[in-house]
């Protein structure tokens, strides 16, 4: 399937400034270029490996500690880590 | 590549499926279920994907404890294990013919289920692959992991190059998977191999590195089959089936007899 069929599937784009952020990051860790709000980083090809080079990118996106690991692992869509991050952020 | 909607998904989540489907269903004709390691998710198996024949489809077992999975407790027992994946896995095996893999705690599930499924009366695999896993009977070689302290523990995990070292490194991230992977170890180390044979054809893979699992530990898996056995070694330690991808997968479609396979 492509990326298209997952949005048609998912639908929404990210749609706010944190929500586009994650997934520029997700474009260039799985070399994908469409990312909906409802993707699951685990389904994308996430593992600890890839967890750790996200998370720090995140760091230097934003902040150190807005997005903890274990918020990652408890739910890893990038609508819910993007929620994460401009809470931790406000 | 995303997997087809799962239809048993309990409504508002996306997660808890013990499947990682890594193939559409339209060419496939055998499923490859792939059973991973201690601590391992399904993502090592995404690749095999597109190295197999369009025949066969390659689907990752993912255990509770990680990935989508990660809020559910790992298994803690063999019965509890064995009873979760055999109702997970028996209407899969009406869907027609399927192939188990396993690496090391993937094999000994794999192993467990095969004689299982079996005693249920349902379809068996077409073919048991078993990976990094001494048979049944043969003693361990290397003194358990899951009761070591963390630093032994970690040193350990590092000399088998199972964790990469950033991972290891992460105090944060360790403090999540560390738990999993104990659980993991310990239903590993407390495998009481079911005794017997099994009905599919056996095909052991095993690393020349490996101080684990070697070779002379895995051609006794030939007393545990009534049909072929065949044993492949690759040059690589335990975790030969990251580093020698292409040839474990050649080896594996050569003896699972689809259309396309090399």
């Amino acid at each position: 399937m492509t990326s298209q069929d997952s949005q048609a599937a998912l639908g929404t784009p990210p749609m706010t400034a944190t929500e586009e952020a994650i997934a520029e990051i997700w474009r260039g860790l799985f070399g994908i270029t469409e990312v909906a709000v409802g993707d699951d980083f685990f389904e994308l090809g996430g593992n600890s490996l890839t967890a750790i080079k996200f998370l720090s990118r995140v760091e230097e996106r934003f902040a150190v500690d807005v997005l903890l690991p274990e918020t990652l692992y408890e739910d890893a869509r990038l609508s819910s880590l993007a929620k994460a991050v401009d809470e931790a952020m406000a | 590549m995303r997997p087809p909607p799962r239809a048993a998904a309990p409504p508002g989540t996306a997660t808890g499926s013990p499947f990682a489907r890594f193939s559409g269903d339209a060419a496939v004709t055998t499923r490859l279920f792939c059973f991973p390691y201690a601590g391992g998710g399904t993502q090592v198996f995404r690749g095999w994907q597109e190295r197999v024949p369009p025949d066969v489809g390659v689907t990752g077992i993912r255990l509770p404890g990680r990935e989508q999975r990660f809020r559910e407790r790992p298994f803690d027992s063999w019965p509890q294990a064995l009873g979760a994946l055999t109702e997970a896995l028996a209407p899969e095996t009406e869907r027609g013919p399927y192939a188990f893999f396993g690496h090391s705690l993937g094999a000994r599930l794999a192993y467990e289920l095969a004689h299982r499924l079996a005693a249920d009366g349902l379809r068996p695999p077409e073919l048991l692959v078993v990976s990094a896993c001494r048979a049944p009977g043969v003693a361990p070689r290397t003194p358990p992991m899951h009761t070591m302290d963390g630093p032994t523990l970690h040193r350990r995990l590092r000399e088998m190059n199972g964790v990469p070292p950033e991972v290891l490194a992460s105090r944060a991230l360790m403090k999540l998977l560390e738990p999993v992977l104990r659980a993991d170890l310990r239903l590993a180390e407390t495998w009481e191999p079911s005794p017997g044979r099994i009905a599919a054809p056996v095909l052991a893979l095993c690393g020349e590195g490996d101080d684990i699992d070697p070779y002379e530990d895995m051609v006794a898996w030939k007393h545990h089959t009534t049909a072929e056995f065949a044993i492949r070694s690759f040059p690589a330690g335990h975790f030969f089936l990251r580093d020698e991808e292409e040839a474990v997968l050649a080896a594996i479609c050569g003896r699972l007899g689809t259309g396309g396979a090399p």
